[in-house]
């Protein structure tokens, strides 16, 4: 079985690609746009059973050593082939890596294997940020006190990709308690003396939190705090997956799967559980002595959220930046001019001078 | 969270120092000595809060830990209990008793 996600245009018959800033799919040819329905009812989006075999894109297994100059780095030694229907091009990707367009040809390609069984989601978010976006978006982004002047976006990108990055989604219930000693403080000054008195406590909180979708990428190639930061996602977007949505885009395989991932979900659910514990404690210290806990998953999701990556060199170092392919947010850590800061931080030292000058003289120390 | 804070603290901070400027060339109630020892003080930290927000504006990449955004709904409290234990006080001096 193989999954189609090349979609031929009702009106002249030419591929079409999914189109991030009309949100819907359209033709470049005769312009023509339209929504999942109306491809599914003019035939024009397949069920995957009624594809042809033999249009299928087959991959073979790549001997690594002819390859490895190739590829980026970021490509482990898993290798497979393509070799695109339309151009006859090879296109060589890793084995978690969908291919969805031939680089060379621009032609949507058809899936094989790699797609099917548990590739295949739950979810999508398709893609709202357009490319001609994102490099102004990255200018906008980087423009920041300590970027180095010759940090000129347009020239250090090497690699620009829309990329479908897998995450687990968890939903589950945590059940949490806490025994801790809260104090409150009461300070008054009689005569020469000032006074202070605290009440300690024995505090005890119970109780049970319910969270919906926490993400979590599920890919081993991408940072895990890079694709932690570019959260949230606007889940009312979420819909269900069709390959059609993948067009045009590269799409990532999980190689994490749901029990491996489920510790760092586990980790955030079981943190903001104990912050809403200790939110119904009125104290003015609260010192937490124990905490026990218990999250009970009760399920997962697999879902493709959009996202733009961009590899860039800057002085021979590489950095990694990352957007959000629905909301826009960029994250990544900029370089920083070492000259810049330091004259920055003269002058806050020289403000801080002045605050203290300032303060002396009005004697408030 | 952390990261607001220090960036908000750190933007308080700088519009003070501008503030104040004007103000502390027509303070004359201090001898010059105390201010410049004042200043002083507040130099070297003043440089470091600066320094810090600058760089935190420069890095956007973080480890999530928390996923409140994801709660369902509100946190519904199975027991609570909170028990007096014991009061301490304590006194110091202030002023020396004339
Ligand atoms: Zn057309
Ligand atoms: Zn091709």
């Amino acid at each position: 079985m193989a999954v189609n996600i090349s979609y031929k245009c009702p009106t002249c018959g030419a591929e079409i690609f999914w189109n991030a800033e009309k949100n819907c799919w359209a033709c470049e040819y005769c312009g023509d746009s339209f929504t999942l329905e109306q491809l599914e009812a003019q035939g024009a989006a397949k069920a995957p059973e009624e594809i042809n075999k033999d249009n299928v894109e087959k991959h073979e297994e790549v001997d690594t050593d002819e390859y490895k100059s190739s590829t980026d780095g970021t490509v482990g030694s898993d290798l497979v082939k393509y070799t695109c229907s339309h151009c006859g091009a090879e296109i060589i990707t890793d084995r978690s890596t969908a291919a969805t367009i031939c680089v060379y040809c621009g032609n949507a390609v058809i899936m094989g294997e790699q797609i099917i069984d548990d590739f295949s989601p739950d979810y999508v978010i398709p893609f709202k940020v357009p490319k001609k976006d994102v490099m102004e978006a990255f200018r906008k982004f980087s423009k920041k006190p300590l970027t180095p002047k010759d940090f000129k976006c347009d020239q250090i990108v090497d690699k620009m990709q829309g990329v479908y990055i897998p995450f687990w989604l968890y939903s589950g219930v945590c059940s949490g308690s806490i025994n801790a000693e809260g104090v409150n403080v009461r300070t008054w000054t009689s005569g020469n003396y000032r006074h202070t008195e605290k009440k300690y406590y024995s505090v005890f909180r119970d109780g049970i939190l319910e969270f919906e979708r926490v993400p979590v990428d599920a890919s081993s190639k991408t940072e895990n705090d890079a694709m932690d930061s570019i959260e949230p996602f606007d889940y009312s977007e979420l819909t269900k997956f069709n390959p059609g949505y993948l067009s045009g885009y590269l799409a990532e395989r999980y190689d994490e799967n749901s029990d491996k991932c489920l510790l760092r979900a586990q980790e955030r659910i079981e943190n903001t559980t104990r912050d809403e514990l200790k939110k119904t404690c009125d104290y003015d210290t609260l010192n937490i002595h124990n905490y026990t806990k218990e999250t009970n998953i009760k399920d997962v999701k697999y879902a493709m959220l959009p996202t733009w990556l961009l590899y860039t060199t800057y002085k021979e170092k590489p950095y990694f930046f990352a957007m959000n392919g629905q909301t826009g947010k960029f994250i990544g850590n900029l370089p920083i001019d070492k000259v810049k800061l330091a004259i920055y931080s003269l002058l806050g030292c020289g403000g801080g001078f002045l605050i203290g000058a300032l303060a002396r003289a009005a004697g408030l120390f | 969270m952390i990261r607001k804070f220090i960036r908000s603290l750190g933007f308080a901070f700088i519009s003070c120092s501008m503030f104040f400027t004007p103000i502390i060339a027509g303070a004359e109630s201090a001898t010059t000595g105390e201010m410049v020892s004042g200043g002083f003080i507040f130099a070297v930290p003043g440089g470091l809060i600066t320094g810090l927000v600058l760089v935190s504006m420069s890095r956007e990449k973080s480890k999530a830990t928390r996923a409140e955004q994801y709660m369902k709904s509100k946190l519904q409290l199975k027991g609570r209990n909170d028990t007096y234990l014991r009061t301490t006080t304590s006194k110091t001096k202030i002023k020396s008793d004339n």
